[in-house]
């Protein structure tokens, strides 16, 4: 009986620190959008790529399976790379737009 | 039933130290005036709210073996992050137009930028 009432609330925690994160996750899109310019975009794109990283951890420990790390480090390497080609790509020509 | 509830304990409260930090940097990524500003609200996000959740998630995954997993990729972490921030940084002061948005009162660089 007790064990099921801590299980209950160790469950319920986690959906609620994924909802918070999602919520965090939106306030990101949003500088997406009304960005300025390219580097002002270049930065919430690494935000968002860093916070992808941090849901998939949080899901892989509320539905228990591991296996889903391997996405979390995928996702890791392929926004790192991302956000370096975008900043190649702005150095490269300054005076568009 | 101890050494569980412990575990259990232990990844909340570092899941909600890292999941605090990512909701910060976010209201700082919106609410910070110019991109450099935003650059280092979003390195908070991407040094301690990241490494607090793989880390929560390998003392949750402690008995499958995940725990040194999670430090590699958090040292992943610490060694791209820098790379990443500083060639945005370089990329963004060498963008003419937001510079023109930059509060500066005297900038050194200017010079030796536009020589190139």
């Amino acid at each position: 009986m007790n064990e099921d009432i801590l299980e209950q609330f160790f469950s319920l925690w986690i959906h609620l620190l994924i909802a918070v994160l999602s919520i965090s996750l939106v306030i990101c899109f949003i500088r997406l959008y009304r960005g300025p310019d390219v580097p002002n975009r270049t930065v919430a794109f690494d935000t968002i790529a860093i916070h992808t990283v941090g849901i998939f951890a949080l899901f892989s420990i509320l539905s228990q399976t591991f296996t889903l790390l391997e996405g979390a480090i995928v996702t890791a390497v392929l926004g790192f790379l991302g956000t370096v080609m975008f900043a190649r790509y702005l150095e490269r020509s300054p005076e568009e737009e | 039933m101890t050494g569980e509830t412990l575990r259990h304990s232990l990844v909340l409260i570092v899941a909600t130290i890292g999941t605090i930090f990512m909701l910060i940097s976010a209201v700082g990524v919106l609410r910070l005036p110019d991109a450099y500003t935003r650059m280092h609200a979003a390195g908070k996000a991407a040094t301690l709210g990241v490494s607090g959740l793989l880390l929560s998630t390998g003392i949750f995954f402690i008995h499958e073996g995940q725990l040194l997993r999670m430090i590699a990729l958090i040292a992943l972490f610490f060694v791209t992050s820098p790379i990443a921030t500083t060639s945005m940084a370089r990329a963004a002061y060498r963008h003419r137009r937001s510079r023109r948005r930059l509060h500066l009162r005297h900038d050194e660089m200017v010079e030796a930028v536009d020589q190139e």
